[in-house]
């Protein structure tokens, strides 16, 4: 067992491009999240939130410029192998496999630090896949499945965590268990990257806040400029 | 009823070769994405293996059923390490033409050095004879072929659903790339994958090695019959090829007896109708 995933690591972004084919699709982004942060990427449908984490978990193959966790350059690398240096990603569709079960689903990854949480841990944080473990993966509700995502991503001990749009699709209840297992991760010194379009909710958890649009950042503003930031920020997503 | 008995018993024999070689098939297409054709050729090298190893080693049937397997999936893989692999970004056509490429070198190799005749392999000592079972006389290797098939399609089930390897090859079977995000070596997954599904050839081959004669062009004959019951089973079951492998060599041996005419064609009569209905096989994937 390596830890290289004990020590939470920033990511620095610089000059990302990223394409589908001849599909231009992320086109010179920069950002950057320190160690302990938690930084939200907000934007429209089709901005490139989306291809900008799986280009981070090297999952676009056409792609260039720099991204950097801790000192180790991840561009080029294999995406099983960035996952190795601690970290894992919740995707937008969760990710659950359809022909494994919850405990088979959770158990997937390999365990990256012998710090990582065991599983009584886990089950305290999310009880509900506690008495599912038999069941089949996608026979969770939208909310379980994410919980089950969450609940993954941390067992494998990965202290730099990217989370796709998180409450997408979820009833609000959820979306503050969701919040609340956030904040918790945060208080304990993960690293996080969020896509989200859910402004107010993000908003207070959030160290700094990025505005993508047609694959460019077009605004930012740090937690504490919240308040003023906030009508530029709502121009731009259209809200 | 003694010819009803011993046509079930040769469907069943059979029918533990369709199974092993489709489930062989099956483990391949899930990871690869590919048809194997290469796997006519490993069940005749498996089968070859066994005159051959007795003849310039000494090792006998035993020992060859510990080596043979192995051995040949160990070279299963390097094909995919060295040939597939580099494909696999490519349309799968050029996968499966490969494979197929491969089986014609090797079934071209074994004709120079072999003949088309081929060599005579003795049932084991232990194995010889038969047990009377009252309606009818079950020769003892027969037996143990079925046992045998039986036992390892079991075992691979149980591999693929309940153990940890299982899960990661349903895993990747169902999407590859987002395994890999998950931080698991999925090519290696792949090349491991391949050479289970070559190692059940090898094994068929060997277990076939003292029934049938042991020649050139045997697996390429059995496997058009193997591509007929895959395609009824349809791609990508582990279930699916093990059942179908069974029930469709019982059918065909219950043809024999009923109607021998159509003994030969029942399962490509079976297969067009299949198709018609259910274009992915009775257990296969919907969007294969
Ligand atoms: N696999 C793909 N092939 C080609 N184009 C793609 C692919 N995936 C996304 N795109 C395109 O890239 C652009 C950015 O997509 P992306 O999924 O990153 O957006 P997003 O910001 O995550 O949107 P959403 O809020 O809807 O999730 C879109 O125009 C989309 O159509
Ligand atoms: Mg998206």
């Amino acid at each position: 067992m390596t830890d290289r995933a004990r020590a939470s690591s920033g990511l620095e972004i610089q000059g990302l491009h990223a394409f589908y084919g001849q599909s231009h699709v992320l086109r010179g982004v920069d950002l950057s999240v320190k160690p302990g942060q938690l930084v939200a990427i907000l934007g429209r449908n089709g901005a490139g939130k989306s291809t900008l984490i799986k280009s981070i978990m090297g999952l676009i193959k056409k792609c260039s410029g720099q991204i950097r966790l801790g000192d180790v350059d991840l561009l080029g690398r294999p995406a099983d192998q960035i996952a190795r240096m601690g970290l894992a990603w919740v995707p937008e569709d969760r990710g659950i496999f359809a022909s494994l079960t919850v405990a088979e689903n959770l158990r997937l990854p390999p365990i990256l630090a012998s710090d990582a949480p065991d599983e009584a841990a886990l089950f305290a944080l999310f009880p509900a896949l506690h008495e599912r473990l038999n069941t089949p993966g996608t026979r969770l509700s939208g909310g379980e499945q994410q919980m089950l995502a969450l609940a993954r991503m941390l067992r494998t001990g990965a202290r730099t965590l990217l989370l796709d749009e998180p409450t997408e699709g979820l009833a609000p209840l959820i979306v503050a268990q969701i919040g609340e297992i956030i904040a918790q991760l945060k208080r304990s010194g993960y690293t996080l990257l969020l896509v989200e379009q859910n402004l107010q909710w993000i908003a207070p958890l959030a160290d700094h806040l990025y505005v993508l649009e047609q694959g460019r950042i077009v605004d930012e503003c740090a937690s504490e400029d919240f308040e003023g930031r906030l009508p530029s920020l709502i121009a731009h997503l259209g809200l | 009823m003694q010819a009803l008995y011993s046509q079930l018993l040769i469907g069943l024999i059979n029918g533990s070769f369709y199974a092993l070689l489709s489930l062989g098939l099956s483990l391949i297409f899930g990871l690869l994405n590919i048809v194997n054709f290469a796997h006519g050729a490993f069940f005749m090298l498996g089968a070859f293996a066994a005159p051959l190893l007795l003849e310039h080693l000494g090792i006998g049937y035993w020992g060859s059923l510990l080596i043979v397997p192995p051995v040949l999936a160990l070279g299963g893989m390097v094909l995919q390490r060295i040939v597939l692999r580099p494909l696999q970004e490519l349309d799968h056509l050029y996968g499966l033409l490969a494979t197929f490429g491969f089986a014609l070198i090797v079934q071209g190799l074994m004709q120079i050095g072999f003949g088309s005749a081929g060599l005579p392999y003795a049932i084991p000592s232990a194995l010889q004879g038969g047990q009377n079972l009252g309606f009818m006389l079950l020769p003892n290797y027969r037996g143990f072929v079925i046992l045998v098939s039986l036992a390892v399609c079991a075992s691979v089930y149980l591999l693929v659903e309940r153990t940890r390897l299982g899960a990661l090859l349903r895993a990747a079977t169902e999407n590859a790339e987002r395994l890999s995000s998950f931080g698991i070596n999925v090519p290696r997954l792949v090349t491991l994958s391949y050479g289970l599904g070559v190692g059940l050839a090898a094994l068929a081959g060997l277990l076939a090695a003292p029934m049938l004669q042991v020649r050139p062009l045997m697996g390429a004959d059995l496997m058009i019959v193997v591509f007929a019951v895959v395609v009824i089973g349809g791609m990508g079951s582990i279930l699916g090829s093990i059942v179908t492998g069974y029930s469709l060599g019982v059918i065909e041996g219950l043809t024999r007896y009923f109607y021998p005419e159509a003994s030969n064609t029942i399962l490509f009569v079976l297969m067009a109708l299949v198709l018609a209905v259910r274009p992915n096989g009775l257990f296969g994937r919907r969007e294969a």
